[in-house]
C-alpha cells in the first residue's frame, strides 16, 4: 500500500530536480554585473529612507496562536468523523463536549476583544 | 522491503541534518526553514510506519500552524533586540557535549539491547485494515477509551487560549508606548528586586550618554545561575566584552 | 476485529473536578458579564467553588478505590489526599491574592478574573494528576497545571522581572516536558501500555527473571525522573526557580511553590511507585542522591539572599529535598511503608507554611514596603500580628516543634530511618539547623531592628483572615497530625499492596 506514496516521492524528486536544474542553468547562462544601484530594492525609485524595521504587532501572534489551537481541534475531529457510525451517540456526545469547550474559548476571546483589529 | 529501509534511511538522515541546521543556522528564518524540512521528513517516516493520520497531523499542525507561529514570532522581534547567540561559557559547552554524548550513548544502548517486554496491543495490521485504515482505527480508540484525555486536551487548549490572551492582549496606545521603551525582556537578570509598590526599578546602569536600546546585537546574554552571581554582570547597553 | 467498547463513565467519581470546572466556567462568564468594579464578587465564587469541591470529596466512596474512563481516572485515597491538599492550597492562595491583584500592587493592575481562572485551571490539572491512572493523564494534568502557572508567573506583564521569570520558567518547563514525554514514550515502548497498573503488572515478571533490567527501561526511568525533577525543582534541575519566584507576583510565588510541586510529587508517586514500583531498586538511589543534593544546595544558597522572595525560592528548593527523602524511603508497599504518606503529609503542611510566608510578604507590599529583608525591619512594632504570623511560618519552615513543619520533617525522618537511610535522616536534621540561619534572621530583623520606610495603612481583610487561618493551621494541624497521617497512610491501599 505504500506504492501509492511512491508517486508523491517521485513528484517531490522531480520538483527538486526541476527547480535546481533551472536555477543552475540560469546562473550559468545569464550575465552578472552588479552595481550598487542595481542592488537596491527598487532600482528606479527614490532611495530608501528607512530600513524596514517596524515591528509586527502582537496581534499577529494572537491570531496565529488561535489558528494553532483551532487547527489542533480540527485535527482531533477528523478521526471522529471517519468512524462516526461505529462510535454512534457516545462518540457524538464526546465530540460535542470537546467542541463546546473550545467554543467557550472562542466565545471568550471574541467577547474579550482579542479578535478585534484595532 | 529493502527499498523501504533505504527510503527510511534517506528520510531519517535528512531529518537529522535539517534538525542540526535548525540549531546551527545563524539567522532565525533559516532555522525555521530547516525546521520545515525536518518536519516534512518526519511526516514521511510516519507514512512508512503506516501512521498516516499522524503524518497528516504532522504536516497540518507542525509545518502548517506551528511554523506560522514561529515565523510570526521571528517577525515580532526586532533583529536588534535579539541577544547575541552564543554557546555559553567554555565549561558549559564541554559539559553540554559530555551530557549530550552520554544521553546519546544511553539511547543507543537502549536501542541495541532492546528486547520486547510488553505485548502488542489488539490493533494488529489486519485489524486496522478491517476497520478501513489508520484514521478509522484511531477514531474508534480515541473516542471510546480515551474520552477523558480528549476532554482534558480540550481544556488544555482552553488554558493555552486564556494564557496567550492574558500575556499578549493588546494594550491601549498610551501603555503601548511606555512598554516599548522600558519593558523589553532581558535574559540577563535585571538587578534589583520588585520595587516598592510594584514600580519597576530603573534597569539602566548609570552610563553617560547610553541609550535604552543597545547597539545591534551587542547586549550580553546573562543567565543567572545561582545566588547573586549576576549582580556584577552588565545587563543593558554595555558593550560585549571580548 | 476489535470491538469498540463504549463504557459509560462513572460521573460520580469525578464530582470534585466537575465542580471545579463549573466554577471556572462561572468565573469566565462573570468576567464577560460583570463590569470591572464588580469583579470582586468572583473571589467569593472561586472560594465557594473550591470549598464545594473539597466538600464533594465526601460523596465518593474512597474505600472502593474505583477507576473509571477505562482506567484513566482513579478515585482512591491517594487522589483524595491530593484533592484535599490542592483544595486547601487553592483557597489559601485565593485569599492572599485578592488584595494584591485587585489592589493594584503591580503597574497597570492585573485582571482578577483571568487570574482566578488560571489559578483554578492549575488546581484542576493537579487534581487530574493526583487521580491519573495513565501516563497520558499524568502528562495532560501536569501540562494543564504548568501552562496556567507559566501565564500566572508572567501575569504582571508591565514588569520585566515578571516576564523574565515566566520566560525562564516556560522555556525550561517546556524542555522538561519534552524529556518527560520522551521518557513516557520509552516506557510505552518497553512495556506496550500506558496504564500505570498495567505497566507494573508487566514489569513484575521481568524483574524476577534473570539478566537484570533492560537498558530501555533504565533510560525511560532516567528521563521520567529528570522531567519530573524539573517540575518539582530538584537540584540540578532547579535553575528556573529563584528567578521565577522572585519575578512572579508575590501571591503567585506562594501558589507556585506549592501546587505545581504537589503535581510533580503526585506524578512521581504515581509513575515511580505505582507504575515503576517493580524497578524501585534502580530509582531509589537516584532519588536519594537527588534529595541530598537538593536540600544541601537550597538551604546553603538561601543563606546568601537578601530578597525574601528569592530566599523563599531557595528554601523551597531545600524543602523539595526533604520531601524527596520521603520518596526515597519507599520499600515496596508493606502496610506500614511510610514513604508516600510522609510525602503527602509534608505537602499538606508545606501548603500552610509557605503560602503563609508569601502571604506576609504580600501583606508588606500592600502596605507600601518592598520584599527585601530590610523591609521586614521592625515589623513587630508596626504590626505585631503580622510579625507573629511570619514568626510562626518561619519557625514552622525551620521545623520547630510543635508546629506543623516539625511533624512533616519528623515523619519524613521516621520514614527514612525505617528503611535504614540513616545518612539521609541525619542530612535532614543538619540542613534544618542550617536553615535556622536564614529563617531566624527574618524573625530577628522583625523584632530587634528599628522600622524603616513609609508605612501606609491599608485594609486587607481577606488577606488578614487568610494569614490568620494559616498561622492557626500551622499550630493546630501539628497537634492533630495523626488522623491526617492515618489518611495519608491509606496510599498503600490505593496503590495496592504487592
Amino acid at each position: 500500500m505504500l506504492q501509492g506514496y511512491a508517486v508523491i516521492g517521485l513528484m517531490l524528486i522531480t520538483a527538486i530536480l526541476m527547480g535546481s536544474v533551472l536555477l543552475l542553468l540560469g546562473r550559468l547562462v545569464r550575465p552578472y554585473r552588479p552595481t550598487p544601484t542595481k542592488l537596491q530594492p527598487y532600482e528606479s525609485g527614490i532611495p530608501d529612507v528607512d530600513p524596514p524595521k517596524t515591528r509586527y504587532t502582537p496581534r499577529f501572534y494572537i491570531v496565529a496562536m488561535l489558528f494553532v489551537i483551532f487547527d489542533i481541534e480540527a485535527i482531533f475531529l477528523y478521526p471522529w468523523a471517519v468512524s462516526f457510525v461505529p462510535l454512534g451517540v457516545y462518540g457524538y456526545v464526546t465530540a460535542v463536549v470537546f467542541l463546546t469547550i473550545l467554543l467557550a474559548g472562542l466565545l471568550y476571546e471574541w467577547k474579550k476583544g482579542a479578535l478585534e483589529w484595532v | 522491503m529493502s527499498a523501504e529501509v533505504l527510503v527510511f534511511d534517506i528520510l531519517g538522515a535528512v531529518a537529522v541534518l535539517a534538525a542540526a541546521g535548525v540549531v546551527l543556522a545563524r539567522k532565525p528564518v533559516h532555522s525555521a526553514l530547516s525546521l520545515v524540512v525536518s518536519f516534512v521528513n518526519v511526516a514521511a517516516i510516519y507514512v512508512i510506519l503506516r501512521a498516516e493520520f499522524l503524518a497528516a497531523a504532522q504536516i497540518i499542525v507542525y509545518t502548517g500552524a506551528i511554523l506560522v507561529l514561529v515565523l510570526f514570532v521571528i517577525m515580532l522581534v526586532h533583529p536588534e533586540d535579539l541577544p547575541e547567540f552564543h554557546g555559553g561559557r567554555p565549561i558549559q559547552r564541554v559539559l553540554a557535549l559530555i551530557l549530550g554524548l552520554v544521553l546519546l550513548g544511553e539511547v543507543l544502548a537502549a536501542i541495541l539491547t532492546r528486547t520486547v517486554v510488553g505485548q502488542p496491543g489488539p490493533w494488529s495490521e489486519q485489524a486496522v485494515q478491517a476497520v478501513g485504515g489508520n484514521v478509522q482505527a484511531l477514531g474508534q480508540v480515541l473516542y471510546s477509551g480515551y474520552v477523558l484525555p480528549i476532554q482534558a486536551t480540550a481544556l488544555l487548549l482552553l488554558v493555552a487560549t486564556i494564557g496567550a490572551l492574558v500575556l499578549a492582549r493588546p494594550d491601549s496606545p498610551r501603555v503601548r508606548r511606555v512598554a516599548r521603551d522600558t519593558a523589553t525582556i532581558s535574559l540577563g537578570h535585571p538587578r534589583g528586586a520588585d520595587g516598592a509598590n510594584g514600580v519597576e526599578l530603573p534597569a539602566l546602569p548609570p552610563v553617560a550618554g547610553d541609550r535604552i536600546k543597545p547597539e545591534t546585537g551587542e547586549r550580553e546574554l546573562v543567565m543567572a545561575k545561582s545566588g547573586d552571581d549576576f549582580l556584577d554582570q552588565p545587563v543593558w547597553g554595555e558593550r560585549r566584552r571580548s | 476485529m476489535p470491538v469498540v467498547e463504549l463504557v459509560r463513565p462513572e460521573w460520580g467519581l469525578i464530582v470534585p473536578e466537575l465542580i471545579l470546572l463549573g466554577t471556572i466556567v462561572v468565573v469566565l462568564a462573570g468576567d464577560l458579564i460583570l463590569s470591572r468594579r464588580q469583579h470582586s464578587v468572583l473571589t467569593w465564587v472561586a472560594l465557594a467553588g473550591l470549598a464545594l469541591s473539597l466538600l464533594s470529596n465526601l460523596t465518593i466512596d474512597w474505600d472502593a478505590g474505583r477507576s473509571t474512563f477505562n482506567g484513566m481516572f482513579q478515585a482512591d485515597y491517594f487522589s483524595l489526599f491530593i484533592n484535599i491538599v490542592v483544595g486547601v492550597a487553592g483557597i489559601l492562595s485565593v485569599m492572599i491574592s485578592s488584595s494584591y491583584v485587585e489592589g493594584g500592587e503591580e503597574p497597570e493592575g492585573l485582571p482578577w478574573p483571568e487570574y482566578l481562572a488560571l489559578l483554578l485551571f492549575s488546581i484542576l490539572g493537579t487534581m487530574l494528576v493526583g487521580a491519573a491512572g495513565d501516563l497520558l493523564m499524568i502528562f495532560l494534568g501536569i501540562e494543564m497545571g504548568s501552562l496556567a502557572v507559566y501565564a500566572l508567573t508572567g501575569f504582571a506583564r508591565r514588569r520585566a522581572t515578571s516576564l523574565e521569570g515566566a520566560l525562564k520558567y516556560f522555556l525550561l518547563g517546556a524542555f522538561a516536558t519534552a524529556i518527560l514525554i520522551y521518557g513516557m514514550a520509552w516506557t510505552y515502548g518497553a512495556t506496550g501500555t500506558t496504564a500505570l497498573d498495567e505497566i507494573a503488572a508487566r514489569l513484575r515478571p521481568v524483574i524476577t527473571g534473570e539478566g537484570g533490567i533492560e537498558a530501555s527501561l533504565l533510560l525511560a526511568l532516567l528521563l521520567l525522573a529528570i522531567g519530573l525533577g524539573f517540575k518539582i525543582a530538584a537540584v540540578p534541575f532547579h535553575m528556573w526557580t529563584p528567578d521565577a519566584y522572585q519575578g512572579a507576583p508575590t501571591p503567585v510565588s506562594g501558589y507556585m511553590s506549592v501546587v505545581p510541586k504537589v503535581a510533580g510529587f503526585a506524578a512521581m508517586a504515581r509513575v515511580l511507585v505505582q507504575a515503576l514500583g517493580p524497578l524501585s531498586d534502580s530509582w531509589l538511589t537516584l532519588i536519594a542522591i537527588l534529595a541530598l543534593a537538593t536540600m544541601v544546595y537550597g538551604n546553603v544558597v538561601a543563606i546568601a539572599q537578601r530578597d525574601v522572595k528569592r530566599m523563599l525560592g531557595y528554601s523551597s528548593i531545600g524543602h523539595t529535598g526533604y520531601i524527596l527523602v520521603g520518596l526515597a524511603a519507599y520499600s515496596g508497599m508493606s502496610a506500614d511503608d511510610r514513604s508516600v504518606s510522609s510525602v503527602l503529609f509534608y505537602l499538606f503542611s508545606y501548603a500552610f507554611m509557605n503560602i503563609g510566608a508569601f502571604g506576609v510578604v504580600t501583606w508588606l507590599q500592600s502596605r507600601g514596603l518592598g520584599v527585601t529583608l530590610d523591609d521586614f525591619r521592625g515589623l513587630a512594632t508596626r504590626s505585631p500580628l503580622a510579625a507573629i504570623a511570619m514568626t510562626v511560618f518561619m519557625l514552622s519552615l525551620m521545623g520547630l516543634p510543635p508546629l506543623l513543619g516539625f511533624y512533616a520533617k519528623y515523619y519524613v525522618i521516621l520514614a527514612a530511618v525505617q528503611v535504614g537511610l540513616i545518612w539521609l535522616a541525619v542530612a535532614v536534621v543538619v540542613m534544618s539547623a542550617v536553615s535556622a540561619f536564614f529563617y531566624l534572621r527574618v524573625v530577628a530583623v522583625m523584632y530587634f531592628n528599628e522600622p524603616v520606610g513609609d508605612w501606609k495603612t491599608q485594609r486587607t481583610p481577606l488577606l488578614g483572615t487568610g494569614l490568620a487561618l494559616m498561622a492557626i493551621g500551622t499550630l493546630v494541624f501539628g497537634l492533630l497530625s495523626s488522623p491526617l497521617l492515618d489518611l495519608a497512610q491509606k496510599w498503600v491501599q490505593a496503590f495496592g499492596v504487592a
